[in-house]
């Protein structure tokens, strides 16, 4: 009954280790429980949601925001200063700088997206495979994972993009394929917790065939850790994905994008300071919140 | 202070204890004015189904109540200590582990995995007993020798998991003596031991009342065991008492319905089969098509061996099932019976084709099954299935009953959607659940309804042939009546045959033609059930006999 839930007996060790242990186990149990709404309204968590949910808007409908043209130069408006009518001022072709910085949103979240959904595909796979067969095939993942995570993330990518070439959907690849060895990972370990449950041994029994009881019966009970990863990893994507813009790797030339509007203001950094340092604070925040936001998912579970 | 019973003066004495459960807005009242007191060297036995209110008097004994409990009570008075005052940890701390010791259902908890037995030992020595290192040294194996730990020395030095869960209850009991303690309260203190060990342990805790004068409270949900160790019962029902006395007078004449149930239901009152119910021999299904087969060996093992590779050090093979041949005849049931580790269920799972032996045949018909794969092993699932012993396992918290049950006719047997909601309404009605349960989640419902969906699934293909891993040792002594009757029935109707994996012989006696008796991977006896119980042949049946409560 519903009490032997709220209050497991707790162990209690005569010498009284064991009672100032145990004694952790109620707070535990009502973070868990009763806390849970009240921690969604933390002052952080609703700031940084807000915060996502515009930035979202920004790539959804850019033209609430801003009415200027983001490719549409202006001779007489160069690089000026932060002011009422430009947000953001103006780089070096007069174009608005808080209007490219809105329409480049969508890119950016789209190819951060693309990359994580990539890297959540690539190691599902890997990660079910890896855990619920087991044995040699368990093995070879592993090992190639272990070399993965032995060589730092940005370099894979970088690596990648030289071989695959430039464009948005490159950098996404690159990016995603950079992550898959940390999703596998944490994939890998839920399939071994998931696989000991015995319902899905009673699926074999059942003659459910292998895929079906991987996707029915396995998955769905391991996904819930990685999909957490996948919200923490979302800021570094964003993080990723502009750094490679930033080096050139990313969309082409006139089209706004927020690694690549960093960079492009770089040459002005002397007299034109916010053309750099105000799209890569917006960087520096969507990547805060992001993780903000995710680790309170985390925690509520 | 007057006393209903007026022993000398009572060491433990509550009165009007309530306890109650606030989550959300919801209040569950979980204890409900419970009183009770205890003499010195007295044995209080509490009995009660999971969910009566057991674990929260000894956690409010303890002091261990989660904060979103709310206790009140006219007096929890221990001794010359007024528990109920009681609020910082510190105060718990001069009771608790010293004065009222616990030994709980599961010893591996309450022992310091990285600390060796023998300084935990000493610990409470020096910290309660005021001895000095070396004094207490000896004391502590003085104490180990005591509890009938035939190598102090060894166990001494032995950290807890090198140590068997029979030896971990009695270092916790040495623990209990080395505190002088005066009340021990042992929460279930042996169902998670092997039968044969139970005994052992709770024969031990009389020998400690006995000789110690410690009095006793004693936590089970076994009627059988509080029968036979307790001075006191209490029966709990949803928080509330609903008989209390003398054990002698309760088990003589139990006067609430409630207790005559529990008695009833114990496995070990009952001497002889369990006859199926006569709807259920009136529902019975005629043979199947193809003649009847009754007699014949339905399954046949033929000196299978499975070894498996000892983790760690290197330590070569281990052989979990050692030469073990065995006949199932069609419509019978064979036991299977023995401790744990002993490869009984290894066995079973290479029975069903789950793990391949490593040597021997497995028959199926006569037809030589041991290496199936591919069409044959997918035929031979909708031939045999399996029951799990934890029906909070088995069945996939994500699916609806009716899903449950579904899911092997999808596989197995491409049927229409119409036949197969018929088949899970037919099947349901067999195991006595209501239709409507069809599309509830198995979150939702209790153990023994989830054993039943469980064992819904595993008749829903018809198959001739169950094999049962210990099916009702995860549930309530009443429901596990229930669910062996339920078995009984569904055999006669379903003239199915059964493979029962049990470590409980009484429960062998109710259900099964033959018995195999199995230690240490191989095959100590096999015989018909009634010469086994008339006349057991080897010492370990009858320790394991001797274990039946």
């Amino acid at each position: 009954m519903s009490h032997d839930v709220l209050s497991p007996p707790r162990p209690l060790d005569p010498r009284g280790h064991g009672a100032r242990r145990a004694s952790r186990g109620p707070r535990q149990d009502r973070a868990g429980a009763d806390a849970a709404p009240r921690r969604l309204l933390a002052p952080t968590f609703l700031i940084s949601a807000a915060f996502l949910v515009l930035v979202l808007l920004w790539a959804l409908v850019p033209a609430w925001f801003t009415s200027y043209d983001p490719y549409q130069s202006d001779a007489a408006a160069k690089l000026l200063p932060p002011s009422s009518t430009h947000l953001l001022g103006t780089d070096s072709l007069g174009r608005d700088s808080f209007a490219r910085l809105v329409h480049g949103t969508r890119t950016t979240l789209l190819t951060s997206l693309l990359a994580l959904t990539i890297a959540f595909v690539v190691s599902s796979v890997l990660g079910l495979l890896a855990g619920y067969v087991g044995g040699i095939v368990d093995d070879a993942i592993g090992r190639v994972i272990d070399v993965t995570l032995a060589v730092p993330g940005l370099l894979v990518s970088l690596m990648l993009v030289t071989g695959l070439g430039f464009g948005a959907v490159n950098i996404a690849i690159a990016v995603g394929v950079s992550s898959i060895a940390s999703f596998t990972r944490v994939m890998r370990a839920q399939v071994l917790r998931v696989r000991q449950a015995d319902f899905v041994t009673a699926a074999e029994f059942g003659g459910v065939r292998f895929w079906t009881i991987l996707r029915r019966h396995v998955f769905p009970h391991a996904i819930a850790p990685v999909t957490a990863l996948v919200a923490l990893e979302f800021g570094a994507a964003i993080l990723a994905i502009s750094a490679l813009s930033f080096l050139g790797f990313g969309a082409a030339a006139p089209e706004p994008e927020w690694g690549s509007l960093v960079a492009s203001g770089r040459d002005y950094l002397a007299f034109a300071w916010w053309l750099t340092i105000l799209p890569g604070t917006v960087v520096v925040l969507v990547v805060l919140a992001a993780n903000a936001v995710a680790r309170q998912i985390e925690k509520v579970g | 202070m007057t006393s209903e019973h007026q022993p000398p003066t009572p060491i433990l004495d509550v009165r009007d204890l309530s306890i109650a459960y606030t989550r959300g807005r919801e209040s569950v009242t979980a204890v409900d004015s419970v009183s009770f007191a205890l003499a010195p060297g007295d044995r209080l036995a509490i009995i009660g189904e999971s969910g009566s209110g057991k674990s929260s008097i000894v956690n409010s004994l303890l002091g261990l109540l989660p904060e979103n409990s709310r206790r009140s009570a006219t007096s929890v008075r221990f001794d010359d200590v007024d528990l109920s005052a009681l609020s910082s940890e510190t105060d718990w701390n001069q009771v608790r582990g010293h004065r009222i010791a616990f030994i709980p259902q599961d010893p591996t908890i309450a022992l310091d995995p990285v600390m060796r037995i023998g300084p935990q030992v000493v610990e409470t020595l020096t910290l309660h007993g005021g001895l000095e290192r070396r004094a207490a040294r000896g004391r502590t194996l003085e104490l180990l020798d005591q509890v009938g730990i035939r190598d102090p020395e060894r166990v001494f030095r032995a950290h807890p998991h090198e140590l068997s869960g029979g030896m971990r209850q009695r270092v916790l009991i040495a623990i209990a003596l080395a505190g002088d303690a005066e009340l021990i309260i042992a929460d279930e203190p042996t169902s998670g031991l092997d039968v044969t060990v139970q005994g052992v342990v709770l024969d031990l805790l009389d020998e400690v009342v006995r000789s110690h004068g410690v009095s006793v409270v004693l936590i089970t949900h076994d009627l059988a065991v509080a029968g036979a160790r307790a001075d006191q019962i209490l029966v709990l029902q949803d928080g509330r008492i609903i008989e209390s006395g003398r054990t002698a007078e309760i088990l003589a004449a139990p006067r609430s319905a409630y207790t005559r149930r529990m008695l009833e239901a114990a496995p070990s009152i009952h001497h002889t089969k369990l006859a199926a119910s006569a709807e259920a021999r009136e529902r019975a299904v005629p043979a199947a098509p193809g003649g009847s087969d009754r007699g014949q060996s339905l399954l046949e093992l033929r000196g299978v061996v499975k070894e498996y590779s000892r983790r760690g050090l290197g330590q070569g093979t281990f052989r979990a099932v050692d030469e073990v041949s065995l006949a199932v005849p069609a419509g019978s049931s064979l036991g299977i019976v023995g401790e744990s580790g002993s490869g009984k269920s290894t066995l079973a799972r290479i029975a069903t084709g789950i793990v391949r032996p490593d040597q021997g045949q497995v028959l199926y018909r006569g037809e030589n099954v041991t290496h199936r794969r591919g069409a044959v092993k997918r035929r031979l699932f909708s031939q045999m299935q399996y029951v799990f012993q934890n029906p909070y396992s088995s069945l996939d918290p994500r699916f609806s009953v009716a899903e449950v049950i579904a899911e092997p006719l999808d596989a197995l047997q491409a049927t229409s959607r119409s036949e197969r909601d018929r088949r899970v309404a037919e099947v349901l009605d067999a195991v006595g659940l209501p239709a409507d349960i069809a599309r509830r989640s198995p979150t939702e419902l209790s153990g023994g309804q989830r054993q039943r969906v469980a064992i819904a699934r595993a008749v829903a293909l018809r198959p001739p042939l169950l094999v049962l891993d210990e099916p009702v040792s995860a549930l309530d002594v009443t429901v596990q009546a229930q669910i062996l009757q339920l078995l009984a029935d569904l055999q006669a109707e379903f003239s199915l045959t059964y493979l029962f994996i049990t470590h409980d012989l009484a429960v062998v006696r109710l259900l099964c033609d033959d018995a195999l008796v199995l230690e240490n991977g191989h095959v100590v006896e096999h015989r018909p059930v009634a010469d086994l119980f008339a006349d057991p042949a080897e010492d370990y049946t009858r320790a394991l006999l001797a274990a039946i409560p």
